[in-house]
Formats: structure tokens, sequence, C-alpha cells
């Protein structure tokens, strides 16, 4: 193969498809010009070499730039990157923890922290990379979108001066981003656990190396209670990605973050007041474990619980007006 | 290539863009074959190379503001590109733009050099 065929295949290899047999005819006459009339291999190397990396003349005869993700997105990607990693690295030791304790083989302390470790980057690898991937179609996908609405103030409207009101600012009302994480960790761990794994949620105990549990839910009790705690930790997480976002109370975000409580509320006092959920065999065993009587017990038991509830929704309640009260301080 | 160099041919590569395509449409009034635009260019002493030069024809040419012409009767085939109407057009308004910016920068350059005197 001629040299002059090498270079011009090895840039119309690089143009889409259309356009290769146009640059080719073109660029073999130029290159034919650029010769003498009785020329050596020297010469055409000086010629070749003159119109510089076949690669860069290549991008050169490009009508479009080719990239995934604009400049002008990139900030908002990584950024959204940086804190699905977070995420990720926070709730991977736990995931993995959880895998090797209930796929136990009677290991010591020593070697389940090994198998953690090792199931940690295995699933660094299962579910870290689809969440960048996901994340970067998004993105990509966003590119494609009109830019109008994948760029701030995303109302497809020109940016008034009224927008810069809805900028983060450091202040009482701003929301910290650690806060939104940990809600966003929490919730996906103890909404996976609770839905896909109830056997973890468990006593253990170590009797001369042999690992037992006593789950703390009766399952069949438990199913009912799914659908609508996967729906509430999805709705939780939309609001704390909201929060994220927005990083400071609005007043839409404050009913949101009402309305998501009042929810919380009505399924934890539903929830923990359930009589049956609980097992018998888990009450006797955390009772047996406290040196109590069993049977009077449960009494203290479902009072806790009752206790529990009550806690929990005054934190809810609380955390639901304070929202509001720091909404309105915007006007 | 040191730092300084480095920046500074930065700011040169920013500086001339605009005006390569300036200088090859000026020549494009009659029309003239990739390498013969090339040589005509190089006399001129204008800094370009054929990388750059031949797409940059390919381009302009997409965007209609130039025409071509294959010229098959020589033993050469060529490829003869001339300014179209609307290259025409765009030219001559790019020609004062560039003779209005180069009296305000002179302006603004002659005054500095005044300042320091």
């Amino acid at each position: 193969m001629d040299v002059i065929d090498r270079y011009v295949y090895a840039v119309v290899k690089r143009l889409p498809e259309k356009s290769r047999a146009e640059v080719e005819r073109e660029l073999r006459a130029n290159i034919e010009e650029m010769l003498p009339d009785d020329y050596e291999e020297a010469d055409v190397h000086t010629a070749l070499l003159s119109l510089g990396n076949p690669a860069a003349l290549a991008e050169q005869y490009r009508e479009t730039k080719r990239y995934l993700i604009s400049p002008e997105l990139y900030g908002n990607y990584i950024y959204v990157l940086k804190i699905v990693s977070v995420i990720v690295l926070i709730a991977l030791p736990i995931a993995a923890f959880a895998e090797v304790l209930t796929d136990d083989r009677g290991d010591g302390p020593f070697d389940l922290l090994i198998r953690a470790f090792v199931q940690a980057i295995l699933m660094a690898f299962q579910a870290a990379m689809p969440v960048f991937g996901i994340v970067t179609l998004i993105f990509a996908f966003l590119e494609r979108a009109d830019k109008k609405y994948s760029q701030w103030p995303y109302t497809g409207k020109p940016w008034t001066i009224k927008d810069l009101n809805e900028a983060p600012v450091s202040d009482s009302r701003s929301i910290p981003k650690s806060e939104s994480i940990f809600s966003i960790v929490i919730g996906v761990v103890f909404g996976i656990a609770i839905c896909f794994y109830p056997e973890l949620l468990a006593w253990y105990s170590n009797d001369n190396g042999d690992w037992s549990s006593v789950p703390i839910f009766n399952e069949s009790e438990l199913r009912p209670y799914i659908p609508f705690l996967l729906a509430l930790t999805a709705f939780s997480v939309v609001i704390a990605t909201l929060k994220l976002i927005q990083q400071k109370w609005t007043a839409h975000l404050a009913w949101l973050n009402v309305l998501v409580n009042v929810c919380d509320i009505a399924f934890i006092c539903t929830f923990f007041l359930d009589p049956n959920l609980v097992s018998d065999a888990f009450v006797t065993t955390f009772a047996t474990n406290l040196e109590a009587d069993p049977d009077s017990f449960r009494g203290i038991w479902d009072n806790s619980m009752l206790g529990l509830a009550a806690f929990l929704s005054i934190m809810m309640a609380w955390d639901g007006v304070n929202g509001l009260i720091k909404a309105r301080k915007i006007s | 290539m040191s730092q300084f160099e480095e920046l500074l041919s930065a700011f040169e590569v920013e500086l001339k863009r605009g005006t390569l395509t300036l200088a090859v449409l000026s020549l494009l009034q009659t029309p003239k074959y990739g390498y013969s635009l090339l040589q005509d260019l190089v006399d001129k002493n204008v800094d370009i190379e054929a990388g750059t030069l031949y797409p940059l024809l390919r381009r302009l040419e997409k965007q209609g503001i130039l025409t071509s012409d294959w010229d098959t009767a020589e033993s050469r085939p060529r490829k003869y590109y001339t300014l179209s109407p609307t290259g025409t057009q765009i030219f001559e308004k790019l020609r004062d733009n560039w003779r209005n910016m180069t009296r305000q920068i002179d302006q603004l350059l002659g005054g500095e050099q005044d300042g320091r005197h």
C-alpha cells in the first residue's frame, strides 16, 4: 500500500461516512499539488509531514465538535458525581457487611472483616459503576436536550434578577449538604434492609463461635407494609435530593417536607403500634438478655414502642414546623 | 516550551484565528485551488499550514461562503474555490469591521505609547 493511501485512509476513517469520498478526493489532489513532477519517496514524506498529524487533520475536517458532556454542563456533572460517590462510599461498607453477615460461614471476626472488605470492592464494581453510568447517561441526555432547560435557571426563559434569590445563600435558611446526604443514605440503606433483607434486622448472638440470629420482624406481618415503606423511602429520597439541589428552605420545599413528614408519622404510628409485627422470639431473647421476666416484658416492650412512636412523631412534626419557619424568613 | 512561550502562543493563536478567514476570503475573489492559495498566502507572509487551510476551505464551502468547481481537464484534477455572492457580502462586511477594529486598537495602542513618552 502506498504511503499516500495510508495517510488518506488515516484521515478519512475518522470522518463520517458521507463526507469521506469528497475529502479523500480533495486531499489526494492537494497532496499531488504539493509534489514536484518527478517526485521521490522523500518528497511524499515532506508533503505529508507538512499536512501534519492525520488525526489532527481529521479533527479539523469535522464540522461539529464531538463530546458527551459539554464544558457548560461539566461543572454540574462533576458536582452530582461527587455527591453520588460520597453516598456510595458510605452505603457500600454497610451493604458489604450486611451481605457477609447473611452469608455466614461460621468465620471469626477477622475473617468476617476481610470478607466484608473484599465484598465492598466487588460491590464497588457491581453497584458504583452502573450508578456512575446512569449519572453520565442522564447528563449526556441533558446535553442533547434543549440547552435553555438544562442550564441554570432551568426555566426555559432568559434569567432575571429574581432568579438570583433562588441561588443558595449561606444563612439560617440554608440546609447543610451533609444533612441531605445523611438522610438519603439512611433512607436507602434501611429501606432496602427492611424491604428485602428483613431477616438481617435481628438480635445476633455468638455461642462458642456459632453465630445465631433472632429476626425482629414477623415476615408475614411485615409484608403488607413493604409497598408503603418503599413508596415512603422513595418520597423521602426525592425530598432529600431537592434539598440537596436547592440547599435552602423555600415555601414549596417546606410544604413538601411537611407532607412527607405527615406520611411518615401516619406510617410510624401504624407500624410501631402493630402488636403482631415484632416476633415473640425477639422480645423473649431481648428480655432474657436484659435478665427480665419475658411475660411481663411484653408489656414494657409495647409501652416502649408507644414511646418510640410518640418520640419519632414529635421529631417529624418539629422537622416539618422548622422547615416552615425557615422558609417564612425569606419574605 | 517554557511557560511564558506557551502562554504567548495561546494568545497568538486566539488573535490569529479570525484573521486567517479574512485573509483567505480576500484572496478568493478570483478562483483558486488549494495549493495555489497556500502559495499566495505564504508569499504574502501569512503564517498558515496546509493542514489548517484545506479543512478551512471545506468548512467555508459548507457554510455557503465559497463555491467550488472541479477542473478535470488538466492532468492533475484541481478543485477551484471562489467567493459565493453571500461570501462576497460577508467578506465586505468583515473587511469594514476589520478596518474599524484596527483603527480602534491602533488608537488604544498608540495612546499607551504616548503616555509612556
